[in-house]
């Protein structure tokens, strides 16, 4: 492990990858900050200009485009009440109540302190985790990535929000957009209405695109022509101490980080679960198990760290999934993986073995990047605050170029860009039906998996299904799809019954 | 059905069309080159993913049934910022497709700067003075750098139009 430690820390520590690492966490930071911008639009946006780069360095840009991406969501949710994005809606429940008493440059430091610390112990994770994981899928057949499939689908259930059906819906659509195209085993043309562009199918990049940017455009373009001007609080951070809290505080959260950074990390491991879910729900979850449930909301740290913590936990966490089985933990690392397939990269447990430069120029970016954003955001606070300001109606046609050069520059054809657009109207009307669009690129990305998995091992059997439910590793994560899927739903009519009650009441 | 209608129906419609395109799905299916080369032919997938969604779609006509039972009216907003402003999406939406199928002809320079001029033009907030001069030179001087730096420093292809630009 140490030598693959020092080829990933010679591959990164040059002039150009400390120059991107800046470079990304600071534009990372940025994309976060501004409300109705996301980390999945900073790596879509900043997408086109890794294709020239090495693979090394295009994935350090991207990397640390994530890191800034998802804390920097925490300056507009302290200081405006917005969060800058859905990484940081528990942050506004403590954080912009600090600031009305005063506590403003406190509840920056508390946030991107612990925003530090979660991202640095789910990398320490990751790094013990992802090897380890790798290693044990590196045995998988078919029979067992079929099943794993199995069960990462069945998560599409629990991203489903408030109702399982749609999101199942939403991650069959993502499955049989994902069966255009040639058929990878039998070479079948399948729905390609003979357009020879269809052939290969969508590709990832374009979709991810359209489904998050593009229809993110179009639903703030909704409001854009009565937004009004954002105007933060004023912090003064100049006169401060330190990072504004002092030591006794920052012990008195210990247990409070190590729960918070536990759950965000488990919430980022399960696929396609990240930040979004892990803040609100660690939130959830510290309230329950303090001492004083009912100060949370008031303007306490203890709510701050919780989100914070947990927030950027869930990246190492979403980054195990997709580094040691090729599948994404969250929608930004489904544009990572996209990246990475651009690259010539697969994500799965053979890049431990053919590209472990590149697997360990990641853990020593998310480290590196980890110290970056702790430095770039407290420091250059006044910079991103002034950045909130920047009228949307420039950046929002400004960010749809980008993702036009984006698709176009994958395959140099306009069919790309078409494709962006019919997604981008598919996540709009998504929006509008309250249907998730997460479920949609697991299904997207999970579907095939499944369906060459399937059909390779029935190849291997000779046409018999026994080996499915036979191999023990098959059968542990059958039965755990079950599972996840009996909870999911269980959990929703809990839920359903819950707010039936409180309505009739 | 006037919105009213279309608000109290949103999910039994949502349903419906689910299913519409859960058996065109299923249709096309009939249509892929069956093969004996493995034990599962290409169609396999796409039939079981078409009667899943066909029956998730069942599914939600049942939920729609019971949502338009309970529906009670909600108080529409009043005031105007809250109400989503569906003509600015209908107008950007039509520039985006006017700027996409543009590309080929005029080239990625020409059609962005138009595109951006546009765009920055229409989703500016009511009220707010538009400073013409600022919408020009952010819509003139994004596509040259964005062109200079993806074509010659990136070595990234653009469409290029008739005027070799």
């Amino acid at each position: 492990m140490l030598e693959s430690f020092i080829i990933g820390a010679q591959a990164v520590i040059t002039p150009m990858g400390i120059g991107m690492i800046i470079f990304g966490v600071t534009l990372g930071i940025i994309f976060g900050s501004i409300p109705g911008l996301s980390a999945t639009m900073a790596l879509a946006l900043f997408l086109p200009i890794t294709y020239s780069m090495n693979p090394i360095a295009g994935i350090t840009l991207l990397v640390s485009l994530y890191i800034g991406g998802i804390s920097g969501g925490l300056i507009s949710a302290i200081l405006t009440r917005i969060p800058g994005t859905p990484s940081s809606i528990a942050t506004c429940f403590d954080g912009y109540p600090m600031t009305e008493k005063g506590e403003g440059a406190k509840a920056l430091g508390v946030g991107i302190v612990f925003s530090f610390i979660g991202t640095l112990l789910s990398t320490i994770a990751l790094i013990f985790i992802s090897p380890w994981l790798a290693n044990i899928a590196i045995q998988f057949g078919s029979y067992e990535y079929f099943a794993v499939a199995i069960f990462s689908m069945t998560m599409m259930a629990g991203l489903s929000g408030k109702s399982i059906v749609k999101g199942l819906m939403s991650g069959m659509f993502g499955a049989m957009f994902a069966t255009v195209g040639m058929d990878s085993i039998g070479s079948v043309r399948r729905y390609t209405f003979g357009s020879s562009e269809m052939m290969s199918g969508f590709s990832i990049l374009p979709v991810l695109i359209g489904l998050f940017a593009i229809a993110e455009i179009l639903i703030t373009a909704e409001r854009a022509k009565h937004l009004k001007d954002v105007k933060p609080i004023e912090v003064d951070i100049k006169n401060i101490k330190g990072f504004g809290f002092s030591l006794k505080e920052f012990f008195e959260q210990k247990w409070n980080c190590l729960i918070s950074t536990f759950v965000g990390l488990g919430i980022g491991i399960l696929p396609g679960i990240g930040g979004g879910v892990a803040n609100v729900l660690n939130y959830g979850v510290i309230k329950n198990k303090s001492k004083h449930p009912e100060k949370f909301g008031t303007g306490i740290i203890d709510g701050l760290v919780a989100s914070e913590a947990s927030n950027n936990a869930a990246i190492g966490g979403a980054l195990v999934p997709l580094l040691a089985l090729g599948i994404p933990g969250d929608t930004v690392t489904a544009m990572l993986l996209g990246g990475l397939t651009i690259q010539g990269i697969s994500p799965g447990p053979l890049m431990f073995i053919q590209n472990v430069d590149v697997v360990y120029s990641i853990f020593i970016t998310m480290i590196l990047g980890s110290i970056a954003m702790l430095l770039i955001e407290f420091y250059g606070l006044r910079g991103f605050v002034a950045l909130l300001k920047i009228p949307k109606y420039y950046l929002l046609p400004a960010i749809f170029v980008f993702c036009v050069i984006g698709a176009f520059g994958i395959n140099n054809r306009i069919f790309d860009v078409w494709t962006v657009l019919l997604f981008g109207t598919m996540g709009y009307f998504f929006n509008k039906m309250e249907i998730p669009a997460s479920p949609f690129i697991l299904g997207f990305i999970i579907g095939p998996m499944a369906e060459i998995n399937l059909r390779r091992g029935l190849m291997f059997s000779q046409g018999s299904f026994m080996p499915f439910i036979t191999s023990p590793v098959a059968v542990f994560f059958l039965v755990g799809a079950v599972i996840s899927l009996t909870f999911s739903i269980v959990s929703q009519y809990k839920r359903n019954k819950r707010e039936e009650l409180s309505c009739s009441n | 059905m006037n919105l009213k209608g279309i608000v109290k129906y949103k999910e039994l419609l949502i349903g419906m069309v689910v299913g519409l395109c859960a058996i065109a799905y299923l249709i096309g299916s009939m249509f892929i080159r069956r093969t004996t080369i493995v034990a599962l032919g290409a169609e396999f997938m796409p039939q079981v993913y078409g009667f899943i969604l066909l029956g998730l779609s069942a599914l939600q006509v049942i939920v729609g049934i019971n949502a338009a039972k309970k529906y009670e009216p909600k108080k529409e907003p009043t005031d105007s910022t809250e109400k989503p402003d569906n003509k600015s999406v209908f107008i950007t939406f039509g520039l985006i497709l006017l700027y996409v199928a543009s590309m080929k002809i005029l080239g990625y320079t020409i059609s962005s700067i138009l595109f951006l001029f546009s765009l920055t033009y229409v989703l500016t907030p009511v009220g707010k003075k538009k400073n013409y001069r600022t919408m020009i030179i952010f819509s003139v001087v994004l596509p040259l750098i964005t062109s200079y730096l993806f074509r010659n420093v990136m070595h990234l292809g653009l469409p290029i139009g008739f005027l070799g630009i």
